[in-house]
């Protein structure tokens, strides 16, 4: 059968079929004569129909017929391709970034049935590590899965021959490559025997571009040592250029066997308390991501019950791996993010093909006439609707064409958007896979639908003879006018939406910049280092410190200067859980988890953070000393309501460790994010909480780039090898990933959107109305003839506008008002229906489009009534 | 007499049951034998001859007639005899239903 029809697709095969039935025909002829069989070309034109299967044939007739139409009015193909092409690469650009940050699949063996295992403690809000041997047994019981890897995520110092860089580094188990199913680009991976066994011998695998870039692609590294933290170690391989390691974020410079934790501290093999691996799983085939969960949760019940002591409040969740980039935490957020900025993106398609369809519309006119020529020499009407419909798919796959071009291009302007952070990040790869080219496809043919349903309506509806006599003005009456009006008040009314959201964006970056972060940033330079990298141990890193705020503060113009963990907004943090003295828990209940810092005595003074109550930190809460803390003001009134916090004690991460006095009260601080509201907090002294990672902070207010040069003179006088990172001042650092970054980011691509939508809005209703008064211009021109005046004729056409455009800005401004709780979650120090954003947007679309509307207008006025009439 | 839509298939696979016909003698076939009551317009039969013979249910061949004429004719094939017979009793279904529907004309319902 379809042989049968596919058979005539054959160009000889097609002739035969043709010279035969016109034969047939011309014999019938002689048979009956002409006027018995009626309109043969109408018969003909319909078998036809029958041996063109799916109607292919058409088709390329159809594309042809539409390629000599676009060729012969360049400048409506040049409008509607540049039209489509804005509204097709805002969304392929935008759906790019979030393909490469999370659809993309890890670039290894089977990468969908990777699961993250996600273990929390019951009342926190975070996901937290796992240690070493609640990992083995996790590995081992868990039934669902075939294979389970774990791996830590550090910042560390690797010396090849001299000087000391700063990598990112990957401490993997054994199992790591040869479960991911990678293979090295050189040389070897990790023996499961060197990864998990104590004391084997360290060896190390280069991440590709960290070969590329440290190495020249030297392939003579391999066999070749290098030191890591101060230990020797042995490059024995390179990873292979696809594969970024399991850590989303950034490239993995090296990967190291996950025992080379154990160096220092032999505990991390035994200790359940020591939670540093992430793991990843992968699913045996046929079990589902449930059943896995389920597997998990037995294994996190019995750990529960047999180390109460740490996994008691132990719960475990699991994520597919895409979905928990880069943080298990992600994966309830990122979904709500991306449909927010895809939404934004999708209006600005719709402004552009509104306004496409608005172009059409006009063009539609002067096709009215063809349309019914063609309707009368026999054309189907079916046809006819498949002729628009080609045309429009046309158009709508060569503006997707040109809107792939224009999103590459975008996207390379995003990529190198820097994040104000030295991390090795990922050359964020946006270029264009199958995922992006089936998007941008849909994209373009929902858009060559959406602007060609109108056209196609009426040539369905074409009504041949009205158009055939009355010369091309079928439709000239109040349902033309009714269309033309919808397609003004929706474009309005969607750029409204868009431009309230990019509004409200906006302003939360402004309040979130405008929020009284608790200290002064300004005037400060930070300075991260981390003495591990170099191999110092307690002793030599406490005079070091030492030894380094001596000389900082005694710099020309420096006020103070202190050492600190965790800056503001920064990556680094501690986070644990509080226990406080006299106050056992509630059986049931889990203890709260509080972020904390450790800060030498001097952080108050430099940041300018005000003791509220008791004192700070002095000298003499030494290493023998009785341990001291200081709280927040959040902390106080969470933990002791009411009652004044001073000489309170309480206990952190284990019911069994030592006792924290509490000695002060600090005024509220945001370190951990910008949020309206305080969370609890609290410090505690470097001198009893020894930190090898520490950032330097200098409060001078001398120029920053003279201080930055002589403080890291002072370090290298110190210790030549010590690499620093992330110096910058702290008003540069609030921007970071952690801090302003993501509002930053958020804001930039919204009001980028907007702006694109208020355009082709504006040339929207300025091409609506032009084409309205050209319309219009006999019916002016009576009106006029019968006493209007200019000012009566002026106030009609812009009466009308008015009232188009105040519908389309009510609707907008209903429709944002009912959606925008859906980007609450995205605003800071600002309300979803903050009403100065709303006006503000709604005075400068509605005054924009009036403008667009009046020009029109006034040309409408000063027509001259003779030609106006005469005009037909 | 305008034929009823979707009929004209089954007028002329009947019709095709008695011999081979021409396009042209089809339509005069259907129209002496509904007593000149159905009207069959060629360029609608034209395209239904074409779509039955791709569906396999009429062959076509040319051949000459009896007034030495060369005409491209068509005849029954043995799918398209069972496929009559299908429309038959659909037809007579329809018919059946149709009429105890409308039973007698509104003048002779008794009162």
């Amino acid at each position: 059968m379809i042989w049968r029809r596919l058979k005539h697709l054959l160009p000889s095969r097609r002739r035969a079929e043709e010279r035969d039935m016109q034969e047939e025909l011309d014999a019938l002829v002689q048979i009956a004569g002409e006027r018995e069989l009626g309109n043969l070309t109408l018969a003909a034109e319909n078998a036809r129909e029958t041996w063109q299967w799916t109607s292919l044939d058409a088709v390329v007739a159809d594309v042809r017929y539409a390629f000599r139409g676009l060729r012969k009015n360049p400048g409506f193909a040049a409008v509607a391709i540049t039209t489509l092409a804005v509204g097709i690469g805002a969304n392929t650009a935008i759906f790019s970034v979030v393909n490469s940050l999370f659809l993309r699949p890890l670039p290894v063996q089977d990468p969908y049935r990777l699961v993250v295992l996600a273990p929390r403690e019951r009342g926190s809000s975070e996901f937290h590590d796992l240690s070493y041997p609640d990992y083995r047994d996790y590995r081992a019981h868990a039934g669902a899965f075939s294979d389970m890897l774990g791996f830590a995520v550090g910042m560390d110092g690797i010396a090849v021959d001299q000087g000391t860089h700063q990598v990112l580094t990957s401490y993997v188990t054994g199992n790591y490559f040869s479960m991911l199913g990678v293979r090295p680009a050189l040389g070897r991976f990790i023996e499961p025997a060197e990864a998990e066994t104590p004391g084997a011998a360290p060896v190390l695998v280069l991440g590709y571009t960290c070969w590329q870039r440290q190495f020249n692609s030297d392939p003579g590294v391999i066999g070749k040592s290098a030191r890591l933290n101060g230990h020797a170690v042995m490059i024995v391989g390179v990873a292979p250029e696809q594969f970024h390691g399991t850590f989303s974020l950034a490239e993995t410079d090296a990967y190291l066997p996950v025992g080379m934790l154990a160096i220092e501290d032999s505990s991390f093999w035994t200790a359940r308390g020591k939670r540093e691996l992430r793991a990843i799983a992968r699913l045996k085939p046929g079990m589902s991501l449930k059943q896995g969960r389920a597997s998990l949760q037995v294994i996190a019940r019995s750990l529960a019950e047999q180390y109460p002591d740490t996994n008691k409040y132990t719960s475990m969740e699991a994520y597919p791996e895409w979905r928990a980039r880069p943080q298990p935490d992600s994966a309830g957020s990122w979904p709500a993010m991306v449909g927010i900025f895809l939404t934004l993106a999708f209006i600005v398609l719709l402004v552009a093909c509104v306004n496409l369809a608005s172009i059409l519309r006009a063009r539609g006119n002067a096709r009215e006439s063809e349309m019914a020529v063609r309707s009368a020499l026999g054309a189907a009407r079916g046809r006819l609707v498949r002729q628009l419909l080609t045309e429009n798919v046309l158009l709508a796959i060569v503006g997707g064409a040109a809107g792939i071009l224009l999103s590459t291009w975008i996207s390379m302007v995003l990529s190198s958007i820097c994040t104000p952070i030295d991390l090795p990040m990922v050359r964020l790869n946006f270029r264009p896979d199958w995922r992006v080219f089936a998007y941008a496809f849909g994209v373009a043919l929902l858009a060559g639908l959406m602007v060609g349903l109108g056209p196609m309506r009426s040539a369905w509806r074409s009504n041949l003879s009205i158009v055939l006599h009355e010369g091309g003005r079928a439709l000239s009456g109040s349902r033309r006018r009714n269309r033309r009006n919808v397609l003004v008040v929706t474009q309005v009314a969607a750029s409204m939406v868009l431009l309230i959201a990019a509004g409200l964006l906006v302003r939360s970056l402004e309040g979130a910049q405008r929020m009284n972060l608790g200290f002064d940033p300004h005037h400060v330079l930070n300075l991260s280092m981390d003495l591990h990298q170099i191999g110092y141990d307690e002793s030599r890193g406490k005079n070091f410190y030492g030894e380094l705020l001596a000389r900082a503060r005694a710099l020309p113009g420096v006020e103070s200067a202190a050492f600190v963990f965790s800056v503001p907004f920064f990556h680094d943090r501690f986070l644990s859980t509080v226990h406080i003295e006299g106050r056992p828990l509630s059986p049931g209940a889990a203890p709260s988890d509080v972020s904390y810092n450790v800060i030498d005595p001097a952080l108050f003074q430099t940041l300018r953070i005000p003791i509220l109550r008791g004192r700070g930190f002095n000298e003499a809460d030494n290493e023998t000393a009785p341990p001291v803390a200081i709280v927040s003001q959040a902390m106080a009134e969470r933990f002791w309501p009411g009652q004044d916090p001073v000489g309170k004690r309480f206990r952190i991460t284990k019911p069994t460790n030592p006792l924290l006095e509490v000695v002060g009260v600090a005024r509220n601080a945001k370190f951990v994010r910008p949020t309206p509201e305080a969370e609890p907090y609290f410090y505690v002294p470097l001198s009893q909480n020894y930190t090898a990672r520490m950032t330097l902070q200098v409060r001078s207010s001398r120029p920053a780039e003279a201080l930055e040069r002589e403080v890291l003179h002072e370090i290298r006088a110190l210790a030549p090898d010590l690499p620093t990172h992330d110096v910058r001042t702290m008003e540069e650092s609030l921007g970071g990933t952690m801090g302003f970054f993501l509002f930053r980011v958020g804001a930039d691509l919204a009001a980028g959107l907007g702006i694109l939508a208020l355009f082709l809005t504006i040339v929207g209703v300025y091409g609506v109305s032009s084409y309205a008064a050209s319309q219009r211009t006999h019916e002016i021109g009576l009106r006029m003839a019968l006493g209007a005046t200019g000012q009566d004729i002026l106030r009609m056409v812009l009466g009308e506008g008015l009232r188009l455009i105040g519908t389309g800005v009510l609707i907008g401004l209903g429709i944002a008002l009912a959606v925008s709780r859906a980007i609450s979650s995205l605003l800071v120090g600002v309300s979803a229906s903050d009403p100065m954003t709303y006006t503000a947007v709604s005075a400068l679309l509605g005054g924009l489009a009036l403008v667009a509307g009046y020009m029109p207008a006034r040309r409408a006025m000063r027509v001259d009534v003779m030609v106006a009439l005469r005009h037909e | 007499m305008e034929l009823l839509q979707g009929t004209l298939d089954m007028l002329t696979l009947r019709t095709l049951l008695f011999g081979t016909l021409h396009g042209y003698g089809i339509a005069k076939a259907i129209r002496s034998t509904s007593n000149e009551m159905l009207e069959i317009e060629f360029g609608s039969l034209y395209p239904a001859l074409k779509r039955l013979e791709a569906k396999g249910w009429i062959a076509s061949k040319w051949e000459t007639s009896e007034h030495n004429r060369r005409a491209k004719y068509y005849r029954l094939t043995h799918a398209g005899r069972k496929q009559l017979t299908r429309e038959h009793s659909k037809w007579t279904e329809f018919v059946d239903a149709i009429t105890r529907v409308m039973g007698n004309a509104p003048g002779e319902v008794e009162r």
